[in-house]
């Protein structure tokens, strides 16, 4: 049995908190409703919980605290789609793939997360940018060692 | 699904502004060239694929408040053994 790491019902949300996903995210597109979920004591994590499927949650980081030079173009396309006027507008974040050894955990640096915390809309948006990875190792000094020191 | 035969160099026009043209055939390649408004999003379906299978791996594992804590100290180990 599956247990959520946050009780919806718990979250003391007003509307004009939600993030919406007008088109869910790729593989759930019924998904549209989230909440971007941080306290001081996670951070550099959060969690990105459906709104609408208490079972429906995502480990995400904000990228730029493990990959500091982590860069990126959003075309003209995405940049009107979330009517970005500023570049503080936007949240970036990184859905995580925690593995079985946590170690081995990976961050998707190909499909960012970008949401305009301004107007509440964000989209996962596929940068087609050959030199990031889908699973970009989240801790490359450790999980290379794999234990040998 | 509509199948038309082109020679390279010919091209199709898919609605009013989006234009396709096979440049060339090597092989089992086919290299094709799309000229397309800037809103009109191109990308390779097995990326989007990808993503998808991605997200579901990710969404599979409920990242509990013991499991963050223990990420955040590997984190700071990481940063402090730079």
């Amino acid at each position: 049995m599956r247990q959520s790491a946050v009780d919806i019902s718990d979250l003391d949300l007003s509307e004009d908190e939600a993030m919406i996903f007008p088109a869910g995210l790729p593989g759930l597109s019924d998904y549209t409703r989230y909440a971007l979920l941080s306290d001081e004591e996670t951070w550099p994590f959060y969690h990105l919980q459906s709104l609408e499927n208490a079972q429906l949650c995502f480990l995400t980081v904000d990228p730029f605290a493990f990959f500091p030079d982590y860069d990126f173009e959003l075309s003209e396309a995405v940049v009107k789609q979330l009517q970005l006027t500023s570049m503080d507008d936007v949240w970036v974040r990184n859905i995580v793939v925690v593995a079985d050894d946590f170690k081995q955990s990976t961050v998707n640096l190909q499909a960012p997360l970008i949401m305009n915390h301004r107007t509440r809309i964000g989209r996962q948006v596929i940068l087609n940018d050959p030199s990031l990875a889908i699973k970009e190792p989240l801790f490359p000094r450790v999980s290379t060692e794999s234990g040998n020191r | 699904m509509l199948v038309l035969r082109r020679k390279v160099g010919e091209t199709l026009l898919i609605g009013d502004d989006i234009e396709l043209v096979v440049l060339g055939v090597e092989g089992d390649r086919v290299k094709l060239g799309i000229q397309a408004p800037k809103e009109i999003e191109i990308i390779r379906k097995e990326l989007l694929d990808e993503v998808t299978e991605e997200n579901k791996r990710a969404s599979a594992v409920v990242p509990s408040k013991e499991l963050l804590k223990q990420l955040k100290e590997l984190r700071r180990s990481e940063d402090e053994g730079k």
